[in-house]
């Protein structure tokens, strides 16, 4: 339940020790995540560098990848989503980002989850309700081994992206299109598509 | 028509995997040990597997199953076992016969059901429903207890999430089946703030 008082703020990093695991922050208390798969680190920081490109180009904001951020929900939770893009409506460019806080405290305009294997169906569903909820306009949930996103411009409003298809903007970096195949390297080892239609009616 | 002889090699040689006490697919012609469900995402199944034979004791279009392992007739084997599943006589008529061996249904069920546990890989999840969409699969839903929601899928294109303000429908699949999400659901115990839960 919410308390009457403001969140805690963020331990500062200084606090914490050197050499840190990559951690989010809950109740006030560290908590370690388990660390991303190489595979989706290296889809995180690919598709950054095509938000951050365009949106430099475009001076809209900045992309980043797993800054942690303060959501400012009623649980006390700071989250680190594998990429982030913040608006310069949200935070202007001469804003002095943070002062001895490790916590960026600003609600980015969108959110990107990445999926790693160890990653759990439920607690993705949470961290997207907790995204909307702290204000983000979209989430993206890039899901590697099925080489499909899913664009969630709402809690009820989705769209899947396949590999034949590109990444949009929408309101958030309008104008911004990539193809979803150009994040993964070629296709992984999986079922290949028949030929022949499956039979529904059974073998016999 | 009886199976080939490989076919029946093959149910032989996976009635061995049935000797364990948990439940298990067959991907790629090996066992896969399931995860234990939760014990609360088995009763929103049991529920929900309750509320549709219900439904077709008075539309007799077909039989609903809990937990049954399907032969999903891929390229590769693969075996699954939805958390509920819908067969209509359609495509397994009323009285046909079943095989007197083999540990899978050797049919493609119209409706998937699964209910995410909080042990549930998200990529694995995603791997399963892409496939149940993959084998013909005309309807697939998945229930997340803690968010209290339900995602719908049609086909690859057609993906729908409903909340518990919402009511599920079976579309033309269980043409007349309607329930209420928030029905799905039995009491949940609150999710305390220190438990990560929340």
């Amino acid at each position: 339940m919410a308390t009457a008082t403001l969140p805690q703020t963020a331990i500062p990093a200084m606090e914490l020790g050197d050499d840190l695991p990559f951690f989010e922050i809950t109740d006030g208390k560290k908590e370690e995540m388990p660390p991303m798969s190489s595979y989706a680190i290296q889809i995180a920081n690919k598709l950054a560098f095509q938000l951050n490109s365009f949106a430099e180009k475009h001076e809209l904001g900045e992309a980043i990848v797993e800054d942690i951020f303060n959501l400012r929900l009623s649980l006390d939770r700071n989250r680190r989503p594998d990429v982030a893009f913040v608006s310069y409506k949200r935070w202007p460019n001469d804003r002095p980002r943070q002062t001895e806080d490790d916590v960026w405290d600003v609600v980015p305009d969108l959110m990107v989850e990445v999926v790693s294997p160890s990653d759990k169906a439920e607690e993705l569903q949470t961290k997207i309700r907790e995204y909307f909820e702290a204000g983000a306009q979209q989430v993206w949930v890039i899901y590697p081994r099925e080489r499909l996103a899913y664009i969630h411009q709402s809690r009820v409003k989705i769209d899947v992206i396949t590999d034949h298809e590109n990444l949009t903007g929408g309101d958030v970096l309008p104008g911004f299109q990539f193809p979803l195949a150009r994040l993964f390297p070629p296709a992984m080892p999986r079922d290949v598509p028949s030929t022949s239609t499956p039979n529904p009616n059974g073998n016999a | 028509m009886s199976a080939t002889l490989l076919e029946a090699e093959e149910a032989v040689r996976y009635e061995s995997f049935d000797s364990g006490e948990s439940l298990y697919e067959i991907v790629d012609g090996e066992k896969v040990e399931l995860p234990e469900m939760s014990m609360y995402s088995n009763e929103v199944a049991l529920l929900l597997h309750e509320k549709l034979i219900i439904h077709l004791a008075s539309n007799d279009t077909g039989k609903a199953q809990h937990e049954i392992l399907f032969n999903l007739n891929l390229p590769t084997s693969r075996n699954r076992r939805p958390d509920v599943s819908f067969v209509s006589y359609e495509r397994w008529p009323k009285n046909k016969a079943f095989p007197y061996r083999g540990v899978a249904r050797n049919i493609v069920p119209d409706l998937a059901v699964e209910v995410v546990s909080p042990t549930d890989c998200a990529e694995e999840l995603e791997d399963k429903i892409n496939e149940y969409l993959r084998a013909g699969i005309r309807l697939i839903w998945v229930i997340y207890c803690k968010t209290r929601s339900v995602y719908v899928y049609r086909s690859a294109d057609s993906i729908h999430r409903l909340t518990d303000a919402d009511e599920l429908d079976g579309a033309d699949v269980l043409p007349g089946f309607r329930t209420a999400i928030a029905g799905l659901f039995p009491p949940m115990e609150p999710l305390l703030p220190d438990s990560g839960d929340a």
